[in-house]
């Protein structure tokens, strides 16, 4: 008896294990992929530029997607005629993403002649949403200022920032930081 | 559409009429008698007491004496080794029985062609029986299905739903220009039978109308004899190619009391199980997030998280909170839509379709006196099928009876008359078929909100979806897509026995088949292939007579018998077909009056076509026996045709042979009852179809208003000669233990030659193809069956079963201008068989890979520029000769079991069908539109992963996802950022996630032959150029949208193995004692399910069994593009139901 029971079941145990290996499907390494990125987004983080998010034309003349609102002489050009192009006062601006949930930013943020900020406020809560594809600050209870995460590594961090500009409407621009 | 009496005003009449009266005793009673067998008294008999455990045993001399609380008792008496006999004890004190050894069973009667009764042990072809008892435990809408998994050799299958063909093979397919069904005859007459049953009323409407056979009413079966080969079949000659079925009906005989037998049976059909479908993302093109989430105004690209006008679901993700405006948004108070919470409706296709219900009720009264036996039964049979309004009914009415005119004079007749019907048959295919529209509604739509299908103020005019012009509502599809039709049928036979002397007997018989049938179809306006709606009629005559005669002449001569039979067939059929109805897309005239005045003459799609048809023939067939232990038979026909041409004569020899080898070595033991060896040679036709020889014209529509006819683009052949299959058949029956263990084998190899096909032609010829013969197939397999019965007692007996069937046909010679014969193309590939390949195989198009093996990419996808990004190329399927399956299985089993204790039984039937695939176009849809689930299988995610880590990964893991094998296609990326997801362009701007990239490499530069002269890598690094426009690497994702492979046929290839519990019936059959309380002869009742599909290895909710495509043209002889599916996808169903069946 005890024989006819193990003749039935070493097929049985083969045909389970090749079961068990043949099935299992490749996947990535698993990893919490909003643990990793809330890690990454904590830091201090130099601002290297402000890019163009999408190709336009104005007054005739193309603007190529990733000019730089800084240094691109055709965007100085037009920016001077409206008195000045504001986005130079920035070049400097840290971004502290504290830990804790917190955020300071060191720089200008706010713009004349009815530009809207670049980000909202000089300090806050931070968190992130929608699937942590949005880095959102929170200045204050009652306010939310959501910007995209275009690109996140250890070392780079690339957000979407909308940007009003008068005679222009909302303009998309890429806020390109570096960590410290 | 006519009306019929019910069936309980049937049995009230019937029983009045024949005042049928019992009487009950309700006192003990004592029985005596004896039990005898061929050799005489048996003891050790076992006597009971049917449903009671009263039971006594016969002695020594056989005799017994029991007894019973009744005098109207039944008496079972069962032996090991014999057969059980039950008696009634009919008022009798004296009740002797004689038992019959179950070595009979083996070496018993069958019928054989032409209706003769031979000994089975006689026959040296494989012939293998089902008891009527077998086909109606449960209870099936087309009565082959009753036949699946029970008979070795035959593959049943049913094309679709309830209603559709049910197609039957008897060792597989050998004709490429016929639809391989087998001859079907019922009491002598051979009745016609095609699973060409599909036609078209407006376009894209393709009904399957159900072949014939579904005519037949099960519970008139009394047994069914499948003559499987050429050799069983011989008799049949030009008829005979495709196997042959016997069904003989029941009839009064060996009754000696009025009985009247009344059964109901009601099965329901639940739906269970669906199309895997997703319900994440609405209808768009894009899966958008609202900007005031995301602060960027490019995660809504198009103004909107739904777009109802687009076919695809790759729109906004459902469930999230998200609100947006929708095909039935409130206005506000300046008439603008207002957005409303985006949710998932997860049961939309469970929520259309409904719980089917099959009712059967019949009612038989039979009886049987020295002069005269006689059955006559009613049964009617009512459908509500899955898709709501769908329906199917039949009536029956057939009369069995025989006369014994003087002893040696016997007349009898069998008149089958029937009507099916419907009111509405739902469309397969694509186009009316309501199911593919209920699969189409988009998951962010609540089907239920669309059962009032009309627009408001627009009834009858323009149906309700959630954008008018582009979707079709299903509900509206279900009850203003009407195609209904009427089947009434007739046939029957009259029959004349004449025992001219002891040795010599002469039967005349007259049969005739005949059915006219007419379906309509009414569609209403804003059926998006025919807004302007559309109608017809089509009318289809069929009729068919026999008169034939055989002589026979029987003779013992010393140690040989000799039976010697001669006769004559006179065969005559004739059938038309008239067609009245819209052209496709040309509409009515006055919406919603379905008249063929109401269709304009230039609009009008009209033609006729009759045929007739003779074939007479000769046949004679001689068996000699050899002491019990050697037979051999021969037989040969003569048929004239009037399709071929000149009707020219041809002859169909067969032979075959029997030993007995038990018998021969003189092997008397108990436990070796019967060891045959069997051999038989054939040659059987196919006969061609009318018009085939010369050509005719025909309707070729009309130049404006001036009508035209034209000949067929087909140069007819008039030295056309029929298919020819010579068979060769062997095989070993052995009975052991008393016949408790039985075995049977037979291997089988037919050549089936001068096939009838097309070959194609240049048309500079004037014609397009012409009709050769040509080509040889051949056919082998092995039919193995093994029965065996465990145990059997007093109470219990207990049997099981299992039958094997392994078929390969393949073709060994074509005409020389074919590389291939074409089955059919679809789904950019097709089915076809080259010269020396197995028929079944499939073709599709393969991905153009690296080529070059000393490149580090050999192997990889060749990726070109498409939409935007990088995808997969394909070389198409002829080119690349890239077989990627076969709809042929590897072989087929049965396993039958039959448990009785008591008054209980449990039987059931399993069908496993192993090796074999099927294309899903229903999935390849589903992957191009979104809407299938299993496209986020090939979905890899990155995780955190990008650039070189990411890239390093996927080449480290090369095989399983770079390289495309199994049908996966990898791609790396996520509709949304809830996995990785890409930045990809859109007509010039570059949209934040949404993308995917298809892993591979693509060609920088191409040499002048068009090889590529170096590779960029497509593996995640540097995607859209961004990071580095001076790499050569980069990467290019597709939109989620057209990331898809629809079209590689591997991505939706499966595999169409399964299990199928076709039947399983557990019945409990009343005591003697409250039997004849109730003044019953017998009752029972029965809870049963079938066709449960318990395991499929593709694991994707399509029945394997369905992969048949209708069309409305044949290719390779049959309507159907079999190992392929469109929308054949009913849910999977649990059936449950009960049956109740008394014998007054």
């Amino acid at each position: 008896m005890k024989r006819t029971f193990k003749f039935y079941l070493l097929p049985l145990l083969i045909i389970l294990s090749h079961l068990g290996t043949s099935c299992k499907k490749e996947e990535a390494p698993q990893v919490d992929t909003a643990a990793v990125k809330k890690d990454w987004i904590t830091g201090v983080w130099k601002q290297k530029d402000i890019t163009l998010g999408v190709s336009t034309k104005v007054s005739g003349l193309q603007l190529t997607a990733g000019s730089s609102m800084l240094d691109d002489p055709i965007i100085n050009m037009l920016l001077g005629a409206l008195g000045g192009n504001p986005f130079v006062f920035t070049r400097d601006n840290v971004y502290s993403f504290n830990a804790d949930g917190t955020y300071s930013v060191s720089g200008i943020t706010e713009f004349p002649g009815g530009i809207s900020p670049l980000v909202a406020g000089q300090s806050g809560t931070w968190d992130l949403e929608v699937y942590t594809s949005v880095l959102a600050l929170f200045p204050s209870s009652d306010t939310r200022d959501p910007h995209w995460i275009n690109s996140i590594a250890a070392t780079k961090l690339n957000l979407a920032v909308l940007i009003t500009l008068p005679g222009l409407g909302d303009v998309p621009m890429n806020l390109v930081l570096e960590k410290q | 559409m006519g009306t019929y009496c019910s069936v309980t005003k049937v049995l009230f009449f019937i029983s009045l009429l024949l005042g049928i009266q019992s009487h009950v005793v309700a006192a003990d009673f004592i029985v005596k008698g004896s039990v005898v067998d061929e050799n005489g008294p048996v003891s050790g008999v076992t006597v009971t007491e049917k449903g009671t455990s009263n039971a006594v045993t016969t002695d020594r001399n056989g005799d017994y004496s029991i007894t019973v609380q009744s005098s109207n008792s039944i008496l079972v008496f069962s032996f090991v080794g014999y057969k059980t006999v039950e008696i009634p004890v009919s008022g009798r004190s004296l009740v002797n029985a004689t038992i019959e050894s179950t070595a009979q069973e083996l070496t018993g009667v069958v019928v054989t062609a032409l209706g003769i009764t031979r000994e089975k042990k006689s026959l040296g072809y494989s012939v293998e029986e089902v008891a009527g008892k077998e086909m109606n435990r449960v209870a099936q809408e087309n009565v082959l299905n009753a036949m699946s998994g029970k008979v070795a050799g035959v593959t049943i299958n049913q094309t679709g739903g309830t209603g559709s063909s049910v197609s039957m093979i008897i060792r597989g397919a050998t004709s490429l220009s016929s639809d391989n069904q087998p001859l079907f005859v019922i009491d002598g007459v051979p009745i016609a039978n095609t699973v060409n049953n599909v036609t078209q009323v407006g376009n894209d409407n393709r009904v399957d109308y159900g072949n014939a056979i579904a005519g037949l009413n099960p519970d008139d079966i009394e047994n069914v004899s499948i003559l499987k080969g050429p050799s069983a079949a011989a008799l049949y000659g030009s008829r005979a190619g495709n196997g042959v079925v016997l069904i003989t009906t029941k009839s009064g005989k060996g009754l000696n009391k009025m009985t009247v037998n009344f059964s109901s049976n009601t099965v329901f059909d639940k739906p269970y199980r669906f199309l895997k479908w997703q319900t994440k993302y609405g209808s768009g093109q894009f899966s958008a997030i609202p900007v005031e989430l995301t602060g960027n105004i490019l995660t809504d690209p198009f103004g909107g998280l739904i777009q109802e006008n687009v076919g695809g679901t790759f729109g906004g993700e459902l469930d999230k909170g998200y609100d947006a405006v929708q095909w039935n948004s409130p206005l506000d108070e300046n008439g603008k839509p207002i957005a409303i919470p985006l949710v998932s409706y997860k049961n939309n296709v469970r929520n259309f379709v409904q719980t089917g219900i099959t009712s059967t009720n019949g009612v038989s009264v039979a009886n049987s006196t020295e002069k005269v036996n006689y059955r006559l039964s009613y049964a009617n049979m009512t459908n509500r099928g899955l898709i709501p309004n769908s329906d199917l009914h039949r009536n029956t009415l057939n009369l069995n009876t025989s006369v014994k005119v003087s002893e040696k004079f016997r007349l009898s007749t069998n008149i089958d008359l029937s009507r099916n019907n419907s009111n509405s048959r739902p469309a397969g295919e694509r186009g009316t078929n309501p199911l593919q529209h209920a699969y189409d509604v988009s998951p962010h739509i609540n089907i239920l909100d669309l059962k009032d299908y009309w627009m408001p103020g627009q009834e009858g005019l323009q149906q309700r979806t959630q954008f008018n012009g582009e979707y079709n509502n299903p509900y509206f599809l279900a009850y203003e897509v009407k195609n209904s039709f009427v089947r009434d049928r007739l046939y029957g036979n009259i029959k004349a026995d004449w025992q001219i002397f002891r040795n010599l007997s002469l039967m005349m018989r007259y049969g005739l088949d005949t059915y006219n049938e007419e379906r309509e179809t009414k569609i209403a306006n804003s059926y998006t292939n025919d807004p302007g709606g559309a109608y017809g009629v089509i009318n289809l005559k069929h009729f068919e007579s026999n008169a034939e005669l055989l002589l026979t002449y029987k003779k013992q001569v010393g140690n040989f018998n000799f039976s010697v039979s001669g006769g004559a067939n006179a065969r005559r059929t004739n059938g038309s077909t008239l067609r009245n109805a819209t052209k496709n897309s040309t509409g009515l005239i006055v919406p919603g009056v379905y008249t063929i005045q109401n269709i304009l003459p230039a609009n009008l799609d009209f033609s006729s076509h009759r045929f007739k048809k003779g074939v007479n023939s000769v046949y004679g067939m001689a068996s000699v026996g050899f002491k019990d232990m050697v037979y051999l038979d021969v037989s040969g026909r003569n048929d004239w045709s009037s399709t071929l041409p000149n009707a020219q004569a041809y002859f169909y020899p067969s032979a075959s042979v029997s030993l007995l080898a038990n018998e021969m070595l003189g092997i008397t033991s108990n436990n070796i009852n019967l060891i045959k060896l069997r051999g038989g040679y054939a040659q059987v036709g196919n006969d061609a179809s009318p018009y085939q020889l010369y050509s005719v014209l025909s309707n070729a529509g009309s130049w404006g208003d001036v009508p035209r006819l034209g000949t067929s683009g087909v140069l007819l052949n008039p030295f056309l000669k029929p298919e020819k299959a010579t068979s060769y058949e062997g095989g070993i029956d052995v009975s052991l233990f008393r016949n408790r263990l039985r075995f049977s084998g037979t291997y089988y190899l037919v050549d089936n030659e001068n096939q009838i096909f097309s070959t194609p032609l240049t048309p500079s010829t004037g014609f397009v193809l012409k009709n050769i013969n040509s080509g040889l197939l051949r056919s082998r397999g092995i039919e193995l069956s093994l029965s065996v019965t465990p145990l059997e007692t007093k109470n219990i007996r207990w049997d099981i079963g299992a039958n094997y069937t392994r078929n390969r046909t393949r073709i060994m010679e074509l005409a020389d201008e074919m590389p291939y014969f074409l089955f059919w193309e679809d789904a950019k590939g097709g089915a076809w068989t080259y010269l020396g390949e197995d028929v079944g195989d499939i073709y599709g198009p393969s991905v153009r890979t690296v080529t070059d093996k000393s490149s580090p990419y050999y192997g990889w996808p060749l990726l070109g520029m498409e939409d935007g990004g990088a995808k997969w190329q394909e070389i198409d399927a002829e080119n690349t000769r890239n077989k990627v399956g076969n709809f042929n299985p590897k072989f087929i089993m049965g396993f039958q079991n039959s448990f009785s204790w008591k008054n209980w039984s449990l039987n059931f039937t399993l069908d496993w069908r192993n090796g074999g695939q099927f294309v899903s176009q229903t999935y390849r849809y589903g992957m191009e539109n979104g809407r299938a689930a299993l496209q986020f299988d090939n979905f890899i995610d990155a995780g955190v992963m990008s650039g070189k880590e990411l890239r390093d990964y996927l080449v480290a893991n090369a095989e399983d996802l770079i390289k495309i094998k199994d049908g996966n296609f990898p791609r790396v990326g996520w509709p949304t950022p809830e996995k990785t997801s890409y930045p990809f362009e859109y007509s010039g701007i570059r949209l934040p996630y949404g993308g995917l990239f298809i892993p591979g490499v693509y060609a920088t530069g191409y040499d002048a032959d068009g090889n590529p002269t170096g590779y960029a890598e497509n593996l995640g690094e540097n995607i859209l150029g961004a990071d580095d426009p001076s790499n050569p690497n980069k990467t290019l994702p597709l939109p989620y949208a057209a990331a898809n492979a629809w079209e590689f046929m591997e991505q939706n290839l499966f595999s169409a193995s399964y299990v199928k519990l076709r039947e399983v019936s557990l019945t409990y059959g009343l005591p003697a004692g409250l039997v004849s309380a109730l003044k019953l002869q017998d009752a029972s009742v029965s809870v049963y399910s079938r066709n449960i599909l318990l395991w499929t290895a593709a694991k994707v909710n399509i029945d394997p069994e369905n992969a048949y495509q209708p069309t409305t043209g044949t290719q390779g002889g049959i309507q159907f593009k079999q190992g392929i599916e469109r929308y054949n996808v009913n849910p999977l169903v649990i059936p449950v139901g009960i049956k109740l069946n008394i014998t007054f």
